[in-house]
């Protein structure tokens, strides 16, 4: 018992540490500089890179920059107002409309909607 | 350049790792989305797409934009610039007032009346002194429909001049040729929605997921969903639209129509071809004399793979097997753009891949068509359609045709030969002749331009620019551009959401956008400004909606041009204002009548309003026999039937040589938009591409001594751009590719392109110029984002 009380106060800690710097300003840990966002990020973050290149993200053009903003407007998780401009019946359709589509679409590599969610109206 | 430490990151992402690694994510606070006061329907201000969207208007302006999941074009998705780029509509530097070019070159703000009696000042005196034909309007296919047909009715119908052209010439000119000439009628038989249906999609001058990238997602859907489905991409650079392809058939800029010949020979040879189809469709012509099966074959003889293969650099064995899974797959479906349509043999090109669709069938069925993509969001409804053209009318219907002509002018209320039969100049030729008033070498002397920007954008700009600097030029637009730079006048337009109109997208689809906001400042929409010109030039009658109340002028102006167009080929009869206010996804022409649903597949039976349409087939002399299952009724010829030509090879205006040994071929990039003066003010967009650059193969930056970013200049015989190298394995060895957004004077590759034009589409060949490079200096950077901020700044 004494165990797994533990393991809830310390899964709490880390939720509270990761809940506290997510809550601050999303500051972009390095200036931005001019250049696009893959110039460093494919080698600073070399998984990140592929994961996103293999998504559906990747294959359409939607950059970093899309979902995380610039250096004014920099998100680190971006919010469902971004995931909106695209996924707006999904948003909808939400059930739990407080809950960022992030908590369970992980990037980079997110997990896709139900096929039926794309099939076009009009094929029969 | 990389000014982030792996350590740094990997500090700032230790909260993120720690509670990933227990299952949860990190997230900001409660989500819920951002509250607008009304989400408004319209279309992106984008691409040819088409994408539906929302805009989101809280406080009176626009905050936010989200696709609208009812469309039948985009299902709800966006691309990045349909999704960040219309924030450019509150940038700082949006022109917010009318204003005139002072004796000392400055500008001075004036009032919208100084600014328009001023304007219409000059267009009487030049028209009196000069003659109807001095003064030209130069519009654009990101103009709303209303506009265009109201500018095109003020110039033909009241001026009596026909000098009246858009950027579409620079851009569709050739695709409009071959639909024109091929089927009798502009536009595609089939929809986007054959994409779904497709088993094979040959991609063809056309860098789909950069230029229309929903167009692109679509198709990647549907490759993912059904892996058999074949893509095969015919491009000379291998772009990032080859990701998703089964075969790429590379080939050296211009020389494609060898390959479509020769993949037409394979699936004749190998009886792959659908003789019925052919016997009881089509014509097979060299565009005189009329010929069979055999004589085609006889015609097609040299153009064996092999042989194609040495003039074109496409491997032969890559050419039998496009040619195999087109003609075999059951369902084959060609997507195309500028690559084929800015050439010299544009309208060949479009042809013959007409042929292609026209000898194996593949037309009617679901998921085959011979689809051009349109690059602009209004190309085909605003301009092809409304006949914005010097050579068209209405109806996408040329001057020329007497019977037309007199039905224009009884529809406008104008007296019998009012409207000039002889063409007007086509844009090349109108830039051409525009100069100074005292230059008699230059007849026109008044151009008004409308949402484009030509300083930038014609091909060959060392030609035209002291033209548009002597001439008198009036800008109407929302931003400094190159074009304000040598205007005399700049008229500050609305942006699309502050005004509301009509878009048609390549489908054949129109979809009304709802005015959402009020314009900035005093900007004004371009109907409004058209109107008040003609106001001022005793032509109210003929234009009456001068009201200000911006979508009541749209209306009316729809309301006339779908009555003017109602018995054609292209009627939107149908779909009045107050139905399109109610449809979620718009309208597909044909559609004659308010209870019709709009047409997925033209010219077929039972699928077609036009085949049971009497006044329209009365009109046109057209008698459909009962026994046609398809039938091209726009056929000159009158037999329902399409042209296979014969057209002969043809390769480019230039090709390399020794003292100009490159090819050079321009495009665009997904973020930035043409001349880049929208996107290139949003930052996320500017970021992506802060500056153009030249791609070369990496054997012949060796052979320069080329290293990445290295300055190179790249120089034509017209002119010339230095860019900083991007050594890349994706194109052909030969082929250099430089993007055209970028602003900065050194950076416009336009001064580099061709402005040779094509004999029948008049559109000019930007894909194709020999080119020689030389190394300038190391790396330099030129990431500068560079926009023209400064009305009073010069062209240089
Ligand atoms: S694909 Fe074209 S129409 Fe669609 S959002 Fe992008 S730019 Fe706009």
């Amino acid at each position: 018992m004494a165990k797994k009380v533990m393991v809830f106060v310390i899964m709490m800690m880390l939720l509270a540490f990761a809940g506290a710097y997510a809550k601050g300003k999303s500051v972009h840990p390095e200036k931005m500089g001019s250049q696009d966002c893959m110039e460093c990020h494919a080698d600073v973050t070399p998984e990140i890179a592929q994961q996103w290149e293999h998504s559906a993200h990747g294959f359409v053009g939607v950059k970093c920059q899309v979902c995380h903003g610039d250096e004014k407007n920099f998100v680190k998780t971006p919010t469902n107002d971004t995931c909106q401009g695209c996924h707006a019946l999904q948003v909808d359709n939400n059930t739990s409309p407080a809950t960022s589509c992030a908590t369970c679409h992980k990037a980079h590599n997110f997990t896709i909607h139900k096929a039926h969610d794309y099939n076009p109206t009009d094929v029969k | 350049m990389m000014n982030i430490t792996r350590r740094n990151f990997i500090k700032a992402s230790v909260a993120t790792a720690a509670a990933a690694s227990i299952g949860l994510s990190v997230t900001p606070e409660a989500e819920a989305v951002q509250a607008v006061d009304k989400w408004v329907k319209g279309a992106c201000r984008f691409c040819g797409t088409g994408c539906g969207v929302y805009v989101g208007v809280k406080g009176g302006k626009v905050v936010a934009i989200k696709g609208n999941p009812d469309a039948k074009t985009n299902f709800g998705f966006l691309c990045v610039k349909g999704f960040l780029a219309y924030k450019c509509m509150y940038h700082p530097d949006r022109l917010k007032a009318p204003m005139i070019r002072q004796k000392d070159g400055k500008f001075k703000t004036v009032s919208w009346d100084q600014a328009l009696d001023y304007v219409a000042d000059k267009f009487k005196y030049f028209h009196g002194k000069y003659g109807k034909d001095s003064v030209a309007y130069y519009g654009s296919g990101q103009c709303m429909t209303e506009e265009s047909y109201t500018f095109n009715k003020l110039f033909k119908g009241g001026f009596g001049s026909n000098m009246v052209e858009g950027n579409p010439r620079l851009c569709m000119a050739s695709a409009v040729g071959g639909y024109m000439s091929t089927f009798g009628s502009d536009e595609p038989v089939g929809s986007y929605a054959d994409i779904e249906k497709s088993k094979c999609l040959f991609l063809v001058g056309s860098n789909t997921s950069e230029c229309h990238p929903i167009i692109f997602r679509r198709i990647m859907r549907h490759k993912m969903q059904n892996p058999d489905v074949k893509i095969i991409v015919c491009e000379p650079r291998k772009t990032s639209t080859t990701k998703i392809a089964d075969l790429w058939l590379p080939v050296d800029p211009g020389t494609d129509l060898a390959v479509f010949h020769a993949m037409a020979k394979y699936i004749l040879d190998n009886n792959l071809h659908d003789e019925k189809f052919i016997l009881e469709n089509t014509r097979i012509t060299n565009g005189k004399d009329v010929t069979d099966i055999a004589g085609y074959k006889e015609f097609l003889k040299d153009f064996t793979p092999e042989k194609v293969e040495k003039l074109t650099r496409c491997p032969a064995e890559n050419i039998k097997k496009a040619a195999e899974w087109f003609a075999k797959s059951g369902a084959s479906m060609s997507l195309w753009t500028m690559g084929l349509n800015q050439r010299t043999r544009g309208v060949w090109a479009n042809n013959l891949i007409h042929n292609l669709h026209l000898i194996t069938g593949q037309l009617f069925k679901p998921g085959a068509d011979s689809f051009s993509l349109t690059g602009q969001p209004n190309a085909c409804g605003g301009v092809r359609e409304t006949g914005s053209l010097c050579h068209l009318l209405p109806g996408t219907k040329p001057v020329n045709n007497d019977a037309w002509r007199a039905h224009i002018e009884k529809e406008w209320g104008i007296p019998s030969g009012t409207i000039d039969p002889k063409p007007g100049f086509h844009t090349m030729l109108m830039f051409d002749k525009f100069g100074a008033e005292n230059d008699a070498s230059k007849p026109i002397k008044a151009v008004i331009t409308s949402t484009t920007n030509p300083a930038q954008s014609l091909p060959n700009l060392n030609k035209y620019i002291k033209g548009m600097q002597d001439g008198f030029l009036v800008a109407i637009d929302i931003f400094p551009t190159r074009t304000t730079q040598l205007a005399d006048v700049v008229l500050p337009a609305a942006f699309i959401y502050e005004k509301g109109g009509v878009y048609g997208c390549s489908e054949r689809r129109s979809q009304l956008t709802e005015k959402c906001v009020e314009p900035v400042g005093q900007a004004k929409a371009d109907i409004w400004i058209a109107a008040q010109i003609a106001k001022r030039m005793g032509l109210e009658k003929l234009i009456p909606w001068n009201t200000d109340d911006v979508m009541k002028n749209n209306e009316m102006a729809w309301t006339e041009y779908i009555r003017v167009t109602k018995d054609t080929d292209h009627t939107l009869f149908g779909a009045p204002y107050s139905r399109m206010k109610k449809e979620k996804a718009g309208i597909q022409w044909p559609c004659p009548s308010t209870d019709h649903p709009g047409t997925d597949k033209r010219y077929m039976k039972g699928m077609d309003p036009m085949f049971e349409h009497e006044a329209f087939k009365k009109k046109f002399g057209i008698n459909v026999p009962a026994d046609r299952e398809y039938y091209f009724y726009m056929d000159g010829k009158k037999e329902g039937k399409a042209n296979i030509f014969l057209r002969p090879y043809a390769g480019p205006a230039e090709s390399p040589d020794a003292d100009y040994p490159f090819y050079l071929t321009t495009g665009r990039v997904i973020e930035q938009w043409h001349t880049g003066t929208m996107t290139m003010r949003i930052p996320e967009i500017a970021r992506a591409h802060p500056n153009g650059y030249l791609e070369i193969h990496p054997d012949d930056a060796k052979k320069y001594g080329i290293k990445a970013g290295d300055m190179v200049e790249v120089a034509s015989k017209r002119g010339k751009s230095v860019l900083p190298a991007h050594i890349v394995n994706g194109t052909l060895p030969g082929v250099l590719f430089v993007p055209w957004h970028d602003q900065a004077m050194d950076r416009m590759i336009n001064f580099v392109c061709n402005d040779a034009v094509d004999e029948g589409s008049k559109e000019p060949e930007f894909k194709i110029a020999a080119v020689r490079i030389k190394k300038i200096s190391g790396p330099k950077n030129v990431a500068e984002k560079y926009i023209i901020s400064d009305i009073n700044s010069k062209y240089s």
